[in-house]
């Protein structure tokens, strides 16, 4: 007998030993009935969830800007601001409609390493449509918040852009905020996903090559 | 077939080769929390692909496509126990023993690939559940069998 069947006769052996000692067939229908009317708790699904909020709320204020406009129409000036608030809203909402749909929580009969990729190109998708959306809809904010007031008590947007005070808060808004927001988002999606995402990296890479 | 009679088909088909689930929860993850989500992620994700299943392959070998597909994907909670060594001198150390720590040792696809070869399932068949190159299969099988050779001091008997 060579090695090599030395080796799988052994192994047959032990593998057979260990089934019957480690992983014994457990009976328990009632906890597979329990188990199938749940929902489903992988990360994919989580990431779904959430965006449906997100994109609850994106109605929500989408709306309420609508109705706010609604009692504005006599204001020029606030009807044109409000509208730059509404349209970017839109935008971003479409966007993560987009994003939403496109996702699959379900494994299926996709062979791993195929599931596996589109288990990672799905995490990042969501978390890049977040993160555009975040910025698509923050920056009208910002310049709706440093706006309005100045706006509903009478000046016209241009007036408020020439006012050096305004730019130099808005600039520094922009500059500041929006970077500080990227970079805040960036680190709570690492911190949440990351080692997901990078263990998903390694394992497609060790099925892809022989190192 | 009405929604009744396919959830009891289903019960029956995952209770006669549940052993599967347990024994891929068993070699990859340790603490309990996370057996109990995997488990039940598992058998929430086979139930909802059970509908697509059109039994081209058996059962049981759609259902381990379905436990290590989720056991790869599923983020972990809480770090993963250290790999308990057994003393490999000690004469009286049973060879399944001895198995079980050396795949508990391995990384999570050489795992899946000895795991999937010592249930008898040929390198065709594990290229089509994982994916690989049957080359791919071939070479790592070849190197996770030499360090268990290794480990079980398997020598040449000429």
């Amino acid at each position: 007998m060579n090695k090599e069947e030395q080796l799988d006769n052994v192994l047959a052996e032990a593998w057979k030993q260990l089934e019957d000692k480690k992983f014994k067939n457990q009976k328990d229908k009632l906890q597979i009935m329990e188990a199938i009317k749940l929902d489903s708790t992988s990360t994919i699904n989580k990431l779904k969830k959430g965006l449906k909020i997100k994109i609850g709320w994106a109605v929500a204020i989408t709306m309420g800007l609508i109705i706010f406009l609604l009692f504005q129409m006599d204001n020029a000036e606030m009807v044109k601001l409000i509208s730059i608030g509404i349209i970017s809203y839109i935008l971003g909402t479409i966007a993560m409609l987009f994003s939403y749909r496109k996702i699959n929580p379900a494994i299926g009969d996709k062979d791993i390493l195929t599931s596996m990729k589109d288990n990672y190109k799905q995490i990042r998708g969501v978390l890049a449509a977040e993160q555009t959306w975040a910025l698509i809809t923050f920056i009208p904010a910002v310049i709706l918040g440093i706006l309005i007031a100045r706006v509903m008590r009478g000046e016209s947007i241009i007036e408020c852009f020439t006012d050096p005070r305004v730019l130099k808060i808005m600039v520094i808004s922009l500059f500041v905020l929006v970077p500080l927001m990227y970079f805040v988002s960036n680190k709570m999606n690492e911190k949440a996903f990351g080692s997901n995402l990078k263990k998903l990296e390694e394992d497609i890479t060790k099925m892809e090559t022989l190192s | 077939m009405k929604e009744n009679e396919k959830e009891r088909e289903f019960i029956n088909q995952v209770e006669m080769h549940q052993g599967i689930i347990h024994k891929i929860i068993g070699l990859y993850i340790d603490n309990d929390e996370d057996k109990r989500d995997v488990r039940q992620e598992i058998l929430c994700q086979a139930w909802k692909g059970y509908a697509h299943f059109k039994g081209q392959s058996k059962f049981s070998t759609w259902l381990y496509k379905v436990t290590l597909n989720t056991v790869l994907n599923h983020q972990k909670k809480k770090p993963q126990a250290e790999v308990q060594t057994i003393d490999e001198s000690d004469q009286s150390t049973e060879k399944h023993e001895l198995l079980y720590s050396i795949i508990k040792e391995l990384n999570e696809v050489d795992k899946m690939l000895i795991t999937l070869h010592l249930d008898g399932y040929g390198n065709i068949e594990i290229a089509k559940i994982t994916g690989m190159t049957s080359n791919h299969i071939n070479v790592k099988l070849y190197r996770i069998k030499k360090v268990i050779a290794e480990r079980f001091k398997i020598e040449d008997a000429q």
